[in-house]
């Protein structure tokens, strides 16, 4: 609904409201740990990144190399499964194991100094497979005139079933703040997701895939992914302090708290999160003609 | 045991005030415009001998009882003549009095004559009243005359930024203010988000805002009461108004049914921007439009008994073709009668019913859905206004509410829809309250008016209470099971005494100090989280987990007046304390959310400051500046549950942060200034500090995406905002002998600075590597505006 009211209100304030750039000086964090890091049922290279808070106008990027003598351990029901070993080229700690449905998952961090991070529990759920996915041009509406992505699924019977959807463009990840794509099954619950259009590729957007791939036709992987509530409620902030932001109706600052804490100490919390996940994949080609 | 202490010592002071008698007689009547008919509210009646008197009451009805003898009686009321009329009071009279519009205002003579001196001998205190003529020359934007924009030019009064919808008082949030359309509640007085009021100015009679010192009769918010009254429409003679403005187009009417008894008022506003939008081929399916309308009928049945029949309807209708639908708007509608008991004994018996509701919703295809949500009130009350002697003048009543919350239900509509139907239970509640209270003068220099208000709120059923496993609603995976409670079976209920005290210690005639103290309670709640209220934030009652709130003030004033009243200057100082206000959770999810105690924390909070105002009310140039510095602090802690894992810290660590709309100064200049018999040139200047922001104490990057991090809330502060508006107004010397007309033009914001409503943080969606501060300016341009006014 916050995407509707931003669209309303941009419609009213149409011809008088502005945004401008302005030069702001701001203090410079105490440093603060950061791990970011998965495990999913996919077949591929999952990762954890470590990394340190650093100014918000920092026009540098975290050093996500300072933490590379990191032991990074993945428990799956209370037993080691994995560790995650640094690639330098990649910058991240990375494992090939894949997570099993139905089954724990604790992530623990020793970092060099001797302090030890844990993240709460993430536990996979059940994922129900995409049917369908396909691109057409929009004839109507806020997306009239852009390549929709739409989706059929049928999402399973019993409240509780929280997902997140990733989408790959010419293997290009999507991940600005406005990609975040998530919901729950409250509204939806054990209901056909028929035509669902998840995104939307405007004209821009596509001169930009083409001259940065080099290829006019589109290759786009969907990832529907089952999360945890935790994990769903994490986006939903992360996307609300960084996307919906500034106007009239969103939401005033507010902190994150992430699932990663000190092993000693429950409340004092690392930022980020590591979130274990079930994950179904399709893909499609689109040529706009 | 407290309330029979402070119930007895009221009837002590009260019988004292009473305990007197001789022969005496009474004198009452209604006071009126004479083109019009209508009530004036608030008109002074003085006995000169005594230099004391009384005000009419809110339907122009006044009632003296003095000892037999000779008086003048003096009738006066801001821009009308003043009448004196000699009674040898021998028994009881009858004294209607008809007042005329003081046309000298129009003319360039320069009034000298004593103007009201009611600001300083009125036991009132922290009450704002602007006349409607003088909002209406006030520039707005877009030459919308506009009633709540123009109270927040007055000090204590603000919002939190251009465009916000309601206004905050003394540093209360905007759920703190009662606003009453002829008794009936309003519970969204915006249209378009907050850009204009739902008030048409040319419906409205008068305008009275209380930000302290609060009368016993009013109950149920903590900060004001915004009580707004309509006009009754002219019962002598068919006319009516209207204007073509830029973006509202307006006509009112009003007549007689029965020539000086009976008379009607209906008065509409549409705004036709979408009707231009259908020409264009990009907007030809979208909606985008508001209206409102006021209605009134009254009918004098004799000398003791009037009836009103009150009406008002508004919407705010957006869609966007197939995509997008929203709608909302207040429907209230009210019934009162008027009734003489006897010449000392005024009577009115009101019946309310208000609905409050929005909806949106997509019309068809797979994210078909329909949301709706409403607040119904359904009101009785019986007041009484009991005019003793000329120094006490009694008021008591009792009121019996009924507040249906139905927090929203969503379902999917058509075939292809991929929802289902969603329902938030709905919550009943009563709400029985009583009040007695006492205007009482001492001796020559004080007054003094003492009152309580007693009230009991019930939540009843039927309603399922969610039940948590540390007794506190912690989170949604604690609930450990549901109470049921049956029909009219009550799950919460909480009652508590209101005391009000005001008093007036006259130095002499020009000068006077005035304290006032007040307990106000609050039994529900606006729950948003956003910056500015959105019409679909969600009116939460007090129950099972959520308590009800409550605020005391206490206020002192220096009121004083120069060269025979044209002048006034007053100082006020206040200090408040607020208990179990609502603030939500950081991420909070509120729409559809059907255990909503979980994502809620009730805090307290603090407000202080000064408000200095000097006005002048009569002469070429007219106008007032106005002045607050002021402070407005919340603290609010998490559940303390010992055992409970991941202690929820509260907001802002349980540590004091300034609220989203403290504003440290807050300057106001309005004039007015009549150039000529054709002219009147207006304009405004503000000057206010920038509201309170958080920015970022660091940042970090997850999932290649870079989050802001925020320590502590509220400790920065945006750009402060001045702006300048000027408008000009032309009345044609040669008029028809009915039709009259003028015509406004001016401009808003005239030198067209962006005045910032955020100041936020994001990654640069061209580059997003890159990271920027950004301000976001609602109208960061000189805005023109041209309005075609007329009457006939």
């Amino acid at each position: 609904m916050k995407k509707f009211l931003y669209a309303l209100f941009s419609f009213t304030v149409l011809f008088s409201s502005c945004q401008d750039e302005i030069q702001l000086e701001l203090t410079d964090p105490v440093p603060q740990v950061v791990i970011d890091g998965c495990i999913t049922t996919k077949d591929t290279v999952h990762y954890v990144r470590i990394s340190s808070t650093q100014n918000y106008l920092s026009s540098e990027k975290p050093d996500f190399t300072n933490e590379k003598d990191a032991v990074v351990n993945l428990y799956e029901d209370g037993n080691l499964a994995t560790q995650y070993q640094f690639n330098d080229s990649t910058k991240q700690f990375e494992s090939t194991f894949r997570a099993t449905i139905g089954k724990t998952y604790v992530l623990e961090v020793q970092l060099a100094d001797g302090t030890t991070y844990l993240s709460e529990e993430e536990r996979t759920r059940r994922v129900p497979s995409i049917d369908t996915l396909w691109v057409e041009k929009s004839t109507s509406g806020f997306t009239q005139g852009n390549y929709d992505i739409i989706f059929t699924s049928r999402e399973p019977a019993g409240v509780g079933d929280n997902y997140q959807w990733k989408l790959y463009y010419n293997g290009e990840y999507q991940n600005q703040p406005f990609d975040l794509l998530f919901a729950e099954d409250r509204l939806v619950d054990g209901n056909v997701i028929g035509e669902l259009p998840l995104a939307s590729i405007d004209e821009e957007k596509y001169d930009e895939l083409v001259k940065s791939t080099g290829k006019d036709t589109i290759r786009i992987v969907l990832d529907q992914t089952t999360i945890t509530r935790n994990y769903y409620e994490f986006l939903l902030i992360v996307q609300q302090q960084t996307a919906f932001i500034g106007g009239p109706f969103d939401s005033p600052p507010a902190p994150i708290r992430g699932n990663i804490y000190r092993s000693e100490d429950f409340d004092n919390r690392a930022l980020g999160f590591f979130y274990a996940a079930s994950v179904e994949t399709a893909f499609t080609k689109y040529r706009p003609e | 045991m407290k309330f029979n202490l402070l119930l007895i010592s009221f009837l002590i002071l009260t019988a004292s005030a009473t305990g007197q008698s001789s022969l005496k007689h009474t004198i009452k009547g209604y006071l009126r415009d004479v083109t019009s008919n209508e009530n004036l509210v608030g008109a002074s009646v003085i006995v000169s001998e005594l230099g004391s008197g009384t005000v009419t009451n809110v339907y122009g009805f006044y009632s003296v009882t003095l000892p037999e003898g000779e008086y003048t009686i003096n009738y006066s009321y801001v821009g009308y003549k003043s009448i004196s009329v000699k009674i040898d009071l021998k028994k009881d009279v009858t004294k209607n009095i008809n007042l005329e519009l003081n046309q000298e205002v129009l003319k360039e003579v320069v009034i000298t004559a004593e103007q009201n001196d009611a600001n300083v001998t009125s036991v009132e205190m922290s009450v704002e009243r602007i006349d409607i003529q003088t909002i209406k020359k006030i520039p707005q934007l877009l030459g919308e005359a506009d009633v709540i924009k123009s109270l927040q030019l007055r000090p204590g009064v603000s919002s939190v930024g251009e465009g916000a919808s309601g206004f905050n008082v003394r540093g209360g949030n905007i759920d703190q203010n009662l606003i009453l359309l002829d008794e009936s509640p309003v519970y969204n007085s915006s249209h378009l988000f907050g850009f204009f009021s739902v008030f048409n100015p040319d419906a409205v009679k008068e305008v009275t805002l209380y930000k302290g010192g609060i009368p016993a009769r009013y109950g149920g918010r903590l900060s004001s009461v915004m009580d707004v009254r309509q006009r009754e429409g002219n019962s002598r003679q068919f006319s009516g108004q209207g204007g073509i403005g830029v973006l509202f187009s307006r006509l009112t009417l009003e007549g007689p049914i029965i020539k000086d008894k009976m008379s009607f008022l209906i008065s509409g506003r549409r705004s036709y921007a979408d009707l231009f939008l259908r020409l264009t081929e990009d907007f030809r399916d979208n909606q985008a439009y508001f209206y409102d309308l006021n209605t009134k009928v009254n009918y004098t049945i004799n000398d003791r008994n009037r009836i009103f029949l009150s009406g008002y309807f508004g919407r705010d209708i957006f869609g966007f073709g197939d995509d997008f639908r929203v709608e909302w708007g207040n429907f209230t509608g009210s019934v009162r009668w008027n009734h003489l008991v006897n010449d000392k004994l005024f009577m009115n018996i009101t019946g309310v019913y208000s609905d409050y509701q929005y909806n949106l919703g997509i019309p068809s295809g797979s994210q078909a859905f329909d949301f709706r949500a409403k607040i119904l009130t359904t009101e009785f009350k019986v007041d009484f206004t009991h005019y003793l002697n000329p120094k006490n003048k009694l008021e008591y009543g009792l009121d019996l509410h009924f507040f249906d919350f139905l927090p929203g239900e969503a379902r999917g509509l058509g075939d292809e829809t991929i929802f289902s139907e969603v329902k938030v239970p709905a919550e009943y509640t009563v709400m029985p309250a009583i009040y007695l209270s006492n205007e009482q003068k001492v001796g020559d220099r004080i007054t003094l008016q003492y009152g309580l208000r007693y009230a009991i709120f019930y939540n009843i059923g039927p309603l399922d209470v969610n039940l948590y496993r540390y007794g506190v609603p912690t989170q949604q995976s604690d609930i450990i099971g549901v109470a049921r409670y049956g029909e009219a079976e009550i799950n919460a209920q909480y009652d508590g005494l209101e005391p009000r005290f005001a008093a007036n210690y006259l130095i002499d005639k020009k000068q006077s100090v005035k304290v006032s103290c007040m307990r106000t309670r609050q039994y529900m709640q606006l729950v948003s989280n956003t910056t500015a209220a959105t019409p679909f934030d969600i009116w939460k009652p007090a129950g099972y987990y959520i308590k009800p709130a409550t605020a005391d003030q206490f206020a002192v004033g220096y009121f004083r007046n120069f060269k025979g009243n044209m002048w006034e200057f007053s100082a006020e100082t206040y200090y408040k304390v607020l208990q179990n206000v609502l603030e939500y959770r950081d991420g909070a999810e509120l729409i559809l959310n059907e255990h909503l105690e979980t994502e809620l924390l009730q805090g307290d909070g603090r407000a202080y400051g000064l408000e200095l105002m000097l006005s002048k009310t009569a002469g070429r140039i007219t106008g007032w500046v106005s002045y607050t510095l002021s402070r407005s602090e919340l603290k609010v802690d998490g559940f303390q549950v010992a055992d409970y894992y991941g202690a929820q810290n509260g907001v802002n660590k349980g540590e004091w942060y300034p609220s989203n709309w403290d504003k440290t100064h807050d300057l106001s200049v309005v004039a007015q200034y009549d150039l000529t018999t054709q002219w009147v040139i207006s304009g405004t200047f503000i000057y206010v500090t920038g509201r309170p922001a958080t920015y970022p104490s660091g940042a970090y990057v997850w999932d290649n995406i870079t989050v802001p991090l925020y320590d502590s809330r509220n400790q920065n502060r945006i750009p402060h905002t001045h702006r300048l508006d000027l408008s000009a107004t032309w009345t044609p010397v040669r008029q028809g002998k009915r039709w009259k007309s003028s015509l406004s033009f001016g401009i808003y914001n005239v030198y067209g600075r962006k005045n910032p409503y955020s100041v936020f943080f994001r990654q640069d969606p061209d580059n997003p590597g890159r990271t920027q501060s950004m301000r976001l300016a609602i109208v960061g341009i000189p805005v023109p505006f041209i309005t075609y006014n007329f009457k006939f």
